[in-house]
């Protein structure tokens, strides 16, 4: 990976290992979450600057109240001088209201913008991962890094920062005005509310780890399950459904305890805040009551505390508890974020050099009426250590049928996918006219070369639109025109809605060699210059491989057919064809030139 | 509805003692909350008026200081406690409703099955699952705690002021029914789309990766890519507009309560100063309903999310009721036969039949090939054979020795299939053979392995049978997967072989080598295999010959002529 550059080695590592690098591995993950955050900061502090606002209005409305109230148990008030208060009150809970609406939209927000950039940033990543990588990270858990953990980061997002301007000020404003009235009882909700942060860290540490633990979890069951729902045909057939409900329910319950054991600590911290608020609130009320009785004179700067003092004291103390509760909610948010972002900092990385260097279909033309030359070509599979082609050389001229043959196992397909740019070579080049694909190659060569592979790949949506696939503006007729070349007309007429119903993900009531042809339709409507066939006639009975052939000869009277292939008829079709021998399958092929 | 009420039922049914529990210790900790600080106003009140330290002792500050503290450590405890075991028992729930759920799917018929995409399948078993916690845990635990307490204390405020008590009743009981009802509304309405939406997401994404080569050589990745970000863009769009609703729900909420809390200053002072009630009475007035309106909140918060609990509920719960499991009848051991009688068979209601009225009869022992053109109806008749489809008319059956007809699916394990789609786990080597054997030692899978031609391929990687297998069998060449799936059916040692062109994709040599060995392995047994070989065919007994459009017809190898042309027909390797 060392001669790679920067960043990108280290994300293309992270992928395959699943594991991020040695070293801080936190400072890494804020690192990243700063850097995550970094566009919106400024509307995010807006928005904490009116909640802290609207935190301080609150206190304002205690005042009203407990003024209020007392001007109503003393014996001379009167109505008018109630009614002042108690309107200030509902005044003020409007405007409050209305500030807390507009910070709750102004950083939701700017949470959703930096959701989108995060979610299209990691849908771009996926797409620069070789799909040849098998120690790409199962699609399944891709997919739920999609969705799901995104969306994870919405709580801590769009509250986060607010929460945390509020904490740092808030208490403090309170501490400041409830020892106006009492030293002690601002010590003594000073002394309730330090423990707080204490046992916070405390739980905090242990909930990172444990998040850590349950995101992982959750990954490997969604992969497992996906996993065993793709082959549940098999799973049935062999009567292993039990088995697999076995291995299965033991996931899905490492994924409970791992939950359980992170919601434990979440409780149980916030069982530990509830009882230091309960008995700073418990204090207060106390001290309150005792002063009222003249069992106490003392705390309140050697004067008396009066019913609206008294009142307001009580009311405050629990507005100094929310905002730590509020933040030590939000700091599992952040625990679990962090999680999420250690999974997501290996495939997302915030450098702007990133979407250059991975596999992209470009729009570059490369000149496919050139010979291609393969020169010493070795090919190994990421995460593999034993080469799929050792040394290969051969060359392939011009243009017409040409054949890659070979016992199954030799590398055919592996050729194909060389040529086709998914899978850069580890030493050699391969030279399409002057285009050199070599390792430091990354991306298709060129947009004018097709393929069609063994088992197609059926997108979610109609016959039409997979036709289509190449070609969107191509019209039905087209579409129809491309079917009838590939063989495939009639049994699309024989659809339950014809050419628009709805292939399932393995081409629902498509057999095999329908799946193929559906592949050769697409590829004859693409107009592509040069076509890569692997084993175009597999799974095609003798009519049909007979016509398949055909088709395959007419077309290469307009275009080159590179085609990766076993059967012998197709082979002597062939106007070139390269034998890959399986016993000297590390050594140079021979070129045979065949008979056109 | 419906659904959620089955979920509901099923939670109930399942874990009856724990829902118990938890709704008690629910109640019970939304009685203390409020209790709380109604204790605390109750206390200064009464210390506030001034009372002679005996009088104090005697009516109420005593008792209600030690109220306040036992409410207070419940508060504590009690709370904790009640998460605690609500969700260890609603995790525990949604873990067997999981399990239940697979069973489903492990249940469904295969033309279902087929039609649902796996990435479908899973939201039902993740996503969708996890959705549904939030019903008990956030909707109905809470609602039934709030009431509780809020009727408690209704008629603890009827007592002491009747008046009181109504105007109450009007401002909390509009925060606590009318607005988590609106929610409810707003969340089932848009919880629907944002599901769909989500959904849809998910599709994209998985067709992006999966399709990934496809799309990228026909250069839309980008318009694949940017398919994603509509579905994204859109479910930010959704999401934004709850968002909204939230917020101005949660503003409704904080302004009826303060509503309520400035309500509650002016009546009870009011009482208290008409005499009708004590300082400790109002306070304690005062503070309750201060509590009260703490408690309603978080309701609200639940029915806006309801939505996607009641979508995820109805797509999970038609998978759970075809959970019947009927014993498998005892079939004796040994080769199996099959019957057809009068099987018709449709992809679908519009298609043309595949299949119109076959009968066939196989008999233990018998070896049997298939031939005919593509789409005549091979792959079909192995796949009805084995229980995978099931007919739209007519009947299927296996027999055994003693010629007594079973459903084919009661013969799960007995009847080995290799279809043309070779279905690989991300697993190990050894684990994706043994699969219906998983007691066989490793001799056992390295003899299967070496019977269909893999020993090299195994020896050549440095893990050996233990090397992990990609996505979907990424890693091995398609006629290498379609061997590995050969293995699979090697280990299985089946009573009834269906091969469906088993040496395609297969150089000759290999082929050969190959058909030997299953030849060699089915001896005893049935076999019934579709080529387009005629070095296949031509092990056959009798060979079943489909043309559309007519009769099929039987060919036997006795019939030395017509069995000649029919082999002549066929590709000749």
């Amino acid at each position: 990976m060392s001669d790679l550059p920067g960043i990108m080695s280290n994300s293309v590592n992270d992928i395959k290992t699943g594991k991020t690098k040695t070293g801080d591995e936190k400072s890494t993950a804020s690192e990243w979450m700063k850097k995550f955050i970094q566009p919106e900061k400024r509307t995010l502090k807006k928005a904490a600057v009116l909640d802290l606002f609207a935190g301080v209005i609150g206190i304002v409305q205690a005042a009203c109240i407990a003024v209020g109230f007392a001007e109503l148990l003393s014996e001379k008030s009167l109505w008018t001088v109630i009614i002042v208060p108690a309107g200030l009150y509902l005044v003020l809970a409007v405007f409050r209201s209305a500030i807390e609406y507009c910070a709750g939209r102004m950083s939701y927000g700017a949470s959703k913008r930096l959701r989108t950039r995060l979610r299209e940033a990691l849908v771009r990543r996926c797409c620069q991962i070789s799909p040849l990588d098998i120690t790409a990270r199962p699609v399944g858990e891709i997919a739920s890094l999609g969705s799901e953990i995104v969306d994870g980061f919405e709580a801590y997002l769009s509250r986060y920062v607010s929460v945390q301007n509020r904490v740092t000020y808030l208490p403090m404003v309170i501490l400041a005005a409830v020892g106006y009235f009492s030293w002690f009882v601002a010590l003594v909700l000073l002394l309730c509310g330090i423990l707080i942060p204490v046992v916070m860290a405390m739980a905090g540490m242990r909930v990172k780890k444990d998040s850590d633990r349950q995101i992982e979890a959750l990954a490997w069951m969604s992969a497992r399950f996906l996993d065993r729902l793709q082959g549940m045909t098999t799973l049935r057939l062999f009567d292993a459904v039990k088995t697999s409900r076995t291995e299965l329910s033991h996931i899905a319950d490492d994924y409970r305890i791992a939950t359980m054991r992170v919601l434990k600590t979440i409780f149980l911290s916030s069982a530990a805040l509830e009882f230091f608020s309960a008995g700073g609130i418990a204090g207060t009320a106390i001290y309150v009551a005792l002063s009222w009785g003249g069992y106490l004179s003392f705390g309140a700067w050697g004067l008396d505390i009066g019913i609206a003092s008294g009142l307001f004291l009580l009311l405050v103390a629990p507005d100094f508890f929310a905002p730590l509760k509020e933040f030590s909610a939000i700091y599992h948010d952040r625990a679990s974020a962090n999680s999420a972002a250690k999974k997501l900092m290996g495939l997302v990385a915030w450098e702007p050099d990133v979407a250059e260097c991975a596999v992209v279909s470009t729009r570059r033309k490369v000149d496919l009426s050139q010979p291609i030359h393969f020169r010493n070509v070795t090919l190994t599979y990421p995460g593999k250590t034993i080469p799929a082609l050792e040394n290969v050389s051969f060359n392939i001229a011009r243009d017409g049928l040409v054949a890659i043959t070979g016992p199954s196992g030799c590398g055919k397909s592996t050729i194909l996918a060389c040529l086709s740019g998914l899978l850069p070579p580890v030493s050699g080049s391969i030279l399409i006219g002057d285009v050199v694909i070599d390792k430091t190659t990354r991306g298709v060569p060129g947009d004018n070369m097709g393929w069609i592979a063994q088992t197609p790949h059926i997108f979610h949506g109609t016959v039409l639109a997979n036709v289509r696939l190449a070609k969107p503006s191509a019209s039905r007729d087209e579409v129809y025109e491309a079917l009838r070349l590939a063989h495939l007309d009639t049994v699309v007429r024989q659809l339950p809605r014809q050419e628009l119903t709805v292939l399932g993900e393995t081409g629902f009531g498509l057999s095999g060699g329908q799946l193929r042809r559906l592949a050769i339709a697409r590829a004859i409507l693409s107009g592509k210059e040069t076509l890569l066939i692997d084993e175009p006639t597999a799974d095609l009975d003798t009519d049909t491989a007979k016509e398949v052939r055909n088709t395959l000869i007419e077309l290469s009277r307009s275009r080159r057919l590179i085609i990766a292939t076993h059967d012998p008829e197709l082979v002597r079709l062939c106007s070139h064809v390269i034998e890959l021998d399986k016993s000297a399958k590390p050594q140079a092929s021979e070129i045979m030139e065949g008979t056109s | 509805m419906k659904a959620i009420r089955t979920v509901m039922a099923l939670y109930w049914q399942q874990f009856p003692g724990w829902f118990a529990i938890g709704l008690i210790l629910a109640i019970l900790s939304a009685i203390a909350g409020v209790g709380f600080l109604a204790a605390a106003g109750f206390y200064t009140g009464a210390a506030a008026t001034g009372l002679t330290a005996t009088t104090a002792l005697l009516f109420g500050v005593l008792p209600a200081g030690i109220a306040i503290r036992i409410f207070a450590i419940y508060r504590t405890i009690g709370r904790y406690l009640e998460r605690v075991i609500s969700h260890n028992a609603m995790f525990h729930f949604l873990t067997s409703l999981r399990l239940a759920v697979y069973d489903g799917i492990a249940h469904l018929k295969f033309e279902r099955l087929r039609r649902y995409r796996s990435g479908e399948l899973l939201a039902r078993l993740t996503s969708d699952i996890d959705a549904l916690d939030g019903l008990y845990l956030r909707v109905l635990m809470p609602m039934i705690a709030v009431m509780a307490a809020l009727l408690l204390f209704l008629i603890v405020f009827l007592t002491i002021s009747p008046a009181y008590a109504l105007v109450m009743f009007a401002i909390l009981g509009t925060a606590a029914f009318v607005l988590p009802w609106r929610a409810g509304v707003t969340g089932l309405k848009l919880g629907r789309h944002l599901a769909i939406t989500s959904e849809s997401l998910r599709l994209r994404l998985i067709d992006l990766l999966r399709g990934q080569r496809e799309l990228v050589l026909t250069g839309r990745l980008q318009d694949q890519q940017a398919l994603v970000d509509r579905a994204g863009s859109k479910l930010s769009f959704l999401q934004d507009k709850l968002n909204r609703y939230d917020l101005r729900g949660r503003v409704l909420m904080t302004l009826l309560g303060q509503l309520a809390i400035v309500a509650a200053m002016l009546m009870a002072a009011y009482a208290f100063k008409q005499d009708d009630i004590s300082a400790p009475a109002a306070l304690f007035l005062v503070l309750a309903t201060f509590g009260l309106t703490e408690l309603l909140a978080p309701i609200r918060r639940g029915f806006l999310e309801i939505g996607k609990s009641r979508r995820a509920a109805s797509r999970m719960v038609p998978l759970l009721q075809n959970n019947v499991q009927t014993a498998a009848p005892l079939i004796r051991q040994g080769a199996l036969g099959v019957r057809m009688d009068g099987v018709c068979f449709a992809y679908s209601n519009r298609a043309e039949p595949v299949l119109r009225d076959l009968s066939l009869c196989i008999r233990p022992g018998e070896n049997i090939g298939i031939v005919g053109p593509s789409g005549s109806g091979k792959s079909t008749i192995l796949l009805l054979a084995c229980g995978l489809l099931e007919p739209s008319n007519g009947s299927v059956a296996v027999c055994d020795g003693d010629q007594i007809d079973h459903q084919p699916v009661h013969a799960a394990g007995r009847i080995g299939v290799l279809t043309q789609r070779a279905e690989l786990f991300r697993d190990s080597l050894e684990a994706n053979v043994h699969l219906g054997r998983p007691d066989t030692c490793r001799q056992d899978v390295l003899d299967a392995l070496d019977k269909s031609q893999l020993s090299a391929l195994v020896n050549r990687l440095p893990d050996g049978i233990d090397s992990q297998l990609g996505n979907d069998g990424a890693g091995l060449s398609g006629g290498e997967g379609r061997r590995l799936a050969l293995a699979r059916t090697f280990l299985l040692d089946p009573d009834l072989w269906l091969l469906d062109e088993v040496t395609e994709g297969l150089d000759e040599d290999t082929a050969r080598t190959l058909i030997a060995a299953i030849d060699q392995a089915s001896k005893s047994k049935t076999m019934i295999f579709a080529t387009h070989k005629r070095s296949e065919a031509a092990l056959a007994n009798r060979i079943l010959v489909l043309k559309p459009g007519s009769v099929p017809e039987w060919v036997e190898r006795n019939n030395a002529q017509a069995w000649t042309t029919m082999l002549d027909g066929l590709r000749q390797n």
